[in-house]
């Protein structure tokens, strides 16, 4: 250890002066480290002008492309707070009619869990940072970019609800094909039949 | 001798005069300038000297072993960052090792070296921050912020790896989130540059100084008998002169190939610790230089083998088309927070073990493998999943050993979580440091105490 460890015994003139030598010098040297900072540049930034860059990871507000989003609620599952919400529904095609894919910033921590099991890779999260709202209502944050559907999703659900009603259409005219013929071949089905009933 | 009076004839006469001495109780905290933390001493003083203290905990308690009975084991993962908030990397790696040791895997070499790496940078900031705040409280105010200052670098580090500064979540059972950056060696270089320069001008400014060395030495004092009986570890046992660190004598990770020396104190005093922290941050350093030169070289992002690289949203189109030998040979370049998921560099940062680990983006939609993998960690219901039993496992923390208990009963969230948590032994030995002591005393002991609330009353 060499530092300079406190002198026990009484208080003599030859201690009283190393007392006064060390204070002056140990001020001295602080003085001289502390003169060298007024100098050089200060490594501070004044925010709100100038903002420090983020690390290109950096997790900030979330982002969702809702074009590739399958509603598989992965995300609503993975995040340890619930704080999102999401509602949908359904329609023939694969398309989904968009009520809700909300975000509640009071909550949300930034942890990112919700952004690794994400099947398709859809939400991600950015580098914005300042959330800054006057009520905590206005926290609640929609990530979607359209509510309800798309105007080409009506077409896909017409297309899909024609072909299943085309489908219908021909299994009911497959069904009533085969009804057809089995009437045709009725007599021995019959004649079959009653020959097991008698047996 | 006939002049000097006894002892009991002057109490006698101060008796007679009426001026009685009595004890008085001085209400510390839990609010104070001085404490940092939010923790209630309850001091009876004579005069300036301290008679008794009673320390008052539990003023930040959350709950968080009752919440980690709540989650999967990988959503804990939040809230062990706020265990220890100064150095949240350590029990990220602390409580993700517990966990594998129960299900018995194993990660691959290049993940224990990054747990290495990042565990030591939080180590630095830890260290930075205790011996920065004690200065300040002394009145050293400057010192603090040029502490301050370089662990703003390390932290800068950190961000770089992790993509958050304090809140990490780094960790996953099995791995970590994404490999170190590509060119991470040349900002920890020049990180480490900046935080030598702080240490050894905070080294001149504090440890010759004689206000700061007055009010640090022969105070606080405890025994290395004492403390081990208190069951104190880290840099606080270590200055009483007893040599013991979870690193050199329980190995965990790569501990065991690294050259590293642990300082150890004489006095177990204030400035012993003082002391301690100083070398071990040096020390701390020492090893991250090391672990970043013997890491083994791990691919990162380009597929080595056909060097293609294709964007997610493409691949996840041609997956939906149908089209898996258009991608088959590439590797996906996923989001810009998504730096984890290509195939080619996630088998050196996380296990195979498919029971715990997310498979590649490429392998959940370009075979069936892949996908079942995928929904039976993410599906209700399913999850990681370890066999029943339990382990208990120290890491060594900035304060001393931290220990993770988990009991599984094969579910997807834990039976049981407890931390050991280093503060807490120190905490209950501080009365037996306290009493005796002058008043002023009691900031430079509670200050080389580094009491962090979240990891004290969890």
């Amino acid at each position: 250890m060499n530092f300079t460890s406190t002198p026990t015994g009484p208080l003599g003139l030859s201690r009283w002066l190393r007392n006064i030598v060390d204070t002056v010098r140990t001020t001295v040297i602080g003085m001289s480290i502390t003169i060298k900072y007024f100098f050089t540049k200060p490594v501070t930034y004044e925010y709100p002008e100038q903002r420090m860059p983020v690390a290109p990871r950096y997790r900030g507000l979330h982002y969702l492309e809702q074009d590739i989003c399958i509603a598989c609620r992965v995300c609503e599952k993975a995040c340890p707070i619930d704080c999102i919400e999401i509602r949908f529904e359904r329609h023939p095609g694969n398309v989904n009619e968009w009520f809700e894919f909300s975000l509640d910033y009071n909550k949300c921590m930034h942890c990112e869990l919700c952004c690794y099991p994400c099947p398709v890779d859809c939400i991600h999260m950015g580098r914005e940072y300042s959330l800054v709202k006057y009520d905590r209502s206005e926290l609640i944050v929609d990530l979607m970019a359209w509510d309800g559907m798309r105007d080409k999703d009506h077409v896909t659900i017409q297309a899909a609800i024609d072909k299943k009603k085309k489908k219908a259409e021909e299994a009911a005219a497959k069904k009533a094909a085969q009804a057809a013929k089995a009437a045709a071949d009725e007599p021995s089905a019959e004649d079959e039949n009653e020959g097991e009933d008698e047996e | 001798m006939e002049t000097t009076p006894k002892p009991e004839t002057m109490t006698a006469e101060v008796h007679a005069s009426g001026l009685e001495t009595r004890d008085m109780l001085l209400n510390i905290g839990p609010a104070h300038p001085a404490m940092h933390g939010i923790i209630r001493i309850v001091a009876k003083l004579d005069g300036e000297q301290i008679e008794e203290a009673d320390v008052e905990i539990g003023y930040l308690h959350r709950g968080f072993e009752k919440m980690a009975e709540q989650v999967d084991y990988n959503g804990v993962m939040p809230y062990t960052d706020r265990l220890n908030y100064v150095s949240p990397l350590i029990n990220n790696v602390g409580y993700c090792m517990a966990v594998e040791k129960m299900l018995g895997i194993t990660v691959p070499e290049r993940c224990q070296y990054v747990r290495v790496i990042v565990s030591e940078i939080s180590r630095i900031t830890d260290h930075l921050t205790c011996v920065g705040a004690t200065a300040m409280e002394l009145g050293a105010f400057t010192v603090f912020l040029y502490m301050i200052k370089a662990r703003e670098f390390l932290w800068e580090l950190v961000e770089k790896v992790t993509g958050a500064r304090l809140t990490v979540s780094y960790c996953r059972v099995g791995g970590v989130k994404g490999d170190l950056p590509d060119d991470f060696a040349e900002p920890c270089k020049k990180a480490f540059a900046e935080t030598r320069k702080v240490l050894e001008e905070s080294d001149q400014l504090l440890t010759r100084n004689r206000i700061f060395t007055d009010r640090m030495a022969g105070t606080g004092v405890i025994s290395a008998e004492d403390a081990i009986s208190y069951g104190i570890t880290g840099p606080f046992l270590r200055a009483t002169g007893a040599d013991f660190d979870v690193r050199k004598d329980s190995p965990y990770a790569v501990y065991d190939r690294l050259d590293f020396d642990v300082p150890v104190g004489t006095t177990g005093d204030n400035m012993d610790r003082y002391l301690v922290r100083m070398e071990e941050m040096q020390q701390s350093m020492k090893i991250v230089e090391q672990a970043l030169r013997d890491m083994p070289p791990g691919p990162v992002l380009v597929n080595p083998e056909t060097g293609r690289e294709i964007p997610a949203a493409e691949m996840v189109d041609l997956a939906k088309m149908g089209d898996i030998n258009a991608f088959s040979g590439g590797c996906a370049v996923a989001g810009p927070t998504l730096e984890g998921s290509g195939r080619a560099h996630q088998p050196s940062i996380a296990t195979d073990e498919k029971r715990v680990f997310l498979p590649a983006k490429e392998d959940a939609y370009g075979n069936i493998e892949g996908l079942m993998n995928q929904f039976k960690l993410v599906m209700f219901g399913h999850g990681i999943r370890p066999p029943n039993g339990e382990v208990y496992f120290p890491v060594e923390g900035a304060n001393g050993e931290l220990g993770f208990y988990v009991v599984s009963d094969g579910a997807a969230h834990a039976y049981r979580v407890r931390v050991r948590p280093p503060c807490f032994a120190i905490m209950s030995a501080l009365e037996h440091m306290l009493t005796g002591d002058m008043i002023a005393d009691m900031i430079p002991t509670f200050g080389s105490v580094n009491m962090i609330g979240g990891e004290l009353d969890r």
